[in-house]
């Protein structure tokens, strides 16, 4: 019995003391505060219980097995409690959230200051080795996530935005931040110049981001056998098609930017997958993109673009350019009876896009009555905020591609849920698509 | 000192439990040193605080006093005080702006 209590205790001393040293590598080497109080927290409590427990276990007797347990109580008690107040103040402090955080639940619930360093702190240049980062550009990662946008005074706005916000969900809120995907293709020019274009109407603040689109390279293994050493290669030779892409326009984009001095502008490259890049991405409020660029540096499917998989993560509206647009004027909105279709209008004014212009809703399918009432009710709520609405005879089930095409070629641009509403499958192939030809025709589609 | 039927067993899991330990206090008194925000500072200390918890009871067994337990629990206590209070204000220096006192 004295001796499994021996080994007991030994095995607690020892495994606690591996545990609290896990736990004090993950606060060295974690990337955000949030991370690193997660390790000091959990791994930390229960590495300092596990020994405290084994120290009492070792000396053995009823006091100290009782001081053990008192003691181990206390700091499982203790140990939420504190890192709860933690972080809560890292947040409100505005500590940066870090780069594998995907949304911030907390954003505009609780006061955050914006994050700045001390200056007289950081002009002190810090010796190499006091640095943590392991980065081997020196970047500290902790500093490498976006920084909130705030305009001056924006305390002062805070309150009566909240209470906007909750009055109205449809009110046209102001584009502040517009991000222009730096992807290549044909149509990148034309998308540049247009989010130049809106950035400087709206006096909004413009991002330029490279490598949107481009998954992070994964660790295939030692030797590729077989199909993963072309599979390898094929990524390889894309890769490297969509960085020169990506370069060129990001060439192209601070030209553009430098000959406008009064334009607030910065340059990004990040490469992660579409739907991540574009949670963490969220403080944006409109995304511009090129019209058939694809993940590959290729022209692909519409379902397979960069802007529909930005689309699909729903994060920010998407507006997806093919020409420079000139005066908008004309707008089609098509209302059929996939998801989001009903949210379109609401959509089109929360974004603020195009004030003046007339909407005509073109209904998808005359024979579902659900599609009907959708529309109906589209108008009406763009009636009530101001616009011209004007309905359109509905697309009839056995339409032309040349007949649709021909009617949508004088709207300027479209207002719709998807890029495409095709399945896959081999019949589907066959099939014509209205989404599709509405994207293709339009200079502008807005994907809200 | 405590003498088991196995000697040498303890004494050698609690050295090299302190081994464990000591080494963990070199990348936490880096985070410390490095910041980069007061946060970080905050939850490095408190990690420390954890740290001294464990050589508290470290010593406890090492030295064969038992009286170190109850100072180990006393370290655990003034520890979370102090999280507590370096949350409290973290949180107040940065949410309200300097006031003048109302008349």
């Amino acid at each position: 019995m004295r001796i499994a209590i021996e080994i007991l205790a030994s095995l607690l001393l020892v495994g606690g003391g591996a545990i609290v040293a896990f736990a004090a590598v993950g606060v060295a080497r974690l990337t955000d505060p949030f991370m690193r109080m997660h390790a000091a927290a959990k791994a930390g409590a229960m590495g300092a219980g596990l020994l405290v427990l084994g120290a009492g276990l070792a000396i053995g007797t009823a006091g100290a097995v009782l001081t053990a347990l008192a003691a181990v109580a206390f700091i499982l008690l203790t140990a939420p409690l504190a890192s709860h107040a933690l972080g809560r103040a890292a947040y409100v402090a505005g500590a940066p959230l870090g780069a594998a955080s995907v949304a911030d639940a907390l954003s505009g619930v609780l006061d955050r200051k914006v994050f700045d360093i001390d200056p007289a702190r950081t002009a002190r240049p810090r010796p190499a080795r006091f640095s943590p980062s392991t980065d081997p550009s020196g970047k500290d990662p902790s500093m490498s996530a976006t920084p909130e946008f705030r305009w001056p005074g924006d305390a002062a706005r805070r309150g009566a935005a909240t209470a906007r916000q909750a009055q109205a969900a449809a009110e046209p809120a102001a584009i502040r931040r517009i991000l222009c995907g730096l992807v290549g293709g044909p149509a990148q020019p034309a998308a540049t110049a247009t989010a130049i274009d809106l950035a400087r109407g709206a006096g909004a603040q413009l991002v330029g981001l490279s490598g949107l689109g481009q998954a992070p390279r994964r660790w295939q293994g030692p030797v590729g056998i077989g199909g993963a050493y072309w599979a390898e290669w094929a990524e390889g030779r894309s890769r490297a098609r969509l960085r020169q892409d990506a370069a060129v326009a990001l060439q192209a984009f601070q030209e553009a930017v430098a000959a406008l001095p009064g334009l607030e502008a910065e340059a990004r490259h990040e490469e992660a997958d579409p739907r991540a890049l574009a949670m963490l991405l969220a403080g944006h409020d409109l995304v511009v993109l090129p019209a058939g660029a694809g993940p590959h540096g290729l022209p692909c499917d519409p379902a397979e673009e960069v802007a529909a998989a930005v689309a699909r993560a729903r994060i920010a509206p998407v507006l997806r350019v093919a020409r420079r647009p000139g005066v908008v004027r004309e707008v089609v909105m098509l209302v059929g009876a996939g998801d989001g279709c009903g949210a379109l209008a609401a959509g089109l004014l929360r974004s603020g896009l195009w004030p003046e212009a007339t909407v005509s809703i073109l209904a998808l399918g005359e024979d579902r009555p659900a599609v009907r009432a959708m529309a109906d009710g589209q108008a009406a709520l763009l009636r009530a905020h101001g616009r011209q609405v004007a309905m359109l005879p509905a697309l009839e089930p056995d339409f032309e591609a040349p007949a649709l095409r021909a009617r949508i070629a004088r709207y300027d641009a479209a207002v719709m849920s998807c890029l495409t509403t095709r399945q896959g499958g081999v019949f589907d192939s066959l099939r014509i698509c209205a989404h599709e030809i509405a994207g293709e025709t339009a200079p502008l589609t807005l994907l809200p | 000192m405590t003498t088991g039927l196995i000697p040498g067993l303890i004494p050698w899991a609690a050295g090299f439990a302190a081994l464990l330990v000591g080494l963990g206090c070199i990348p936490v008194a880096l985070r410390l040193l490095a910041g980069p925000s007061s946060a970080d500072r905050a939850i490095a200390t408190d990690m420390l605080g954890l740290i001294g918890v464990c050589f508290a009871a470290l010593v406890a067994v090492i030295a064969g006093h038992a009286a170190f337990l109850d100072i180990a629990f006393g370290l655990a206590l003034v520890g979370f005080l102090t999280a507590i209070a370096f949350a409290r204000l973290l949180e107040r220096a940065s949410l309200s702006p300097p006031r003048e006192p109302a008349e």
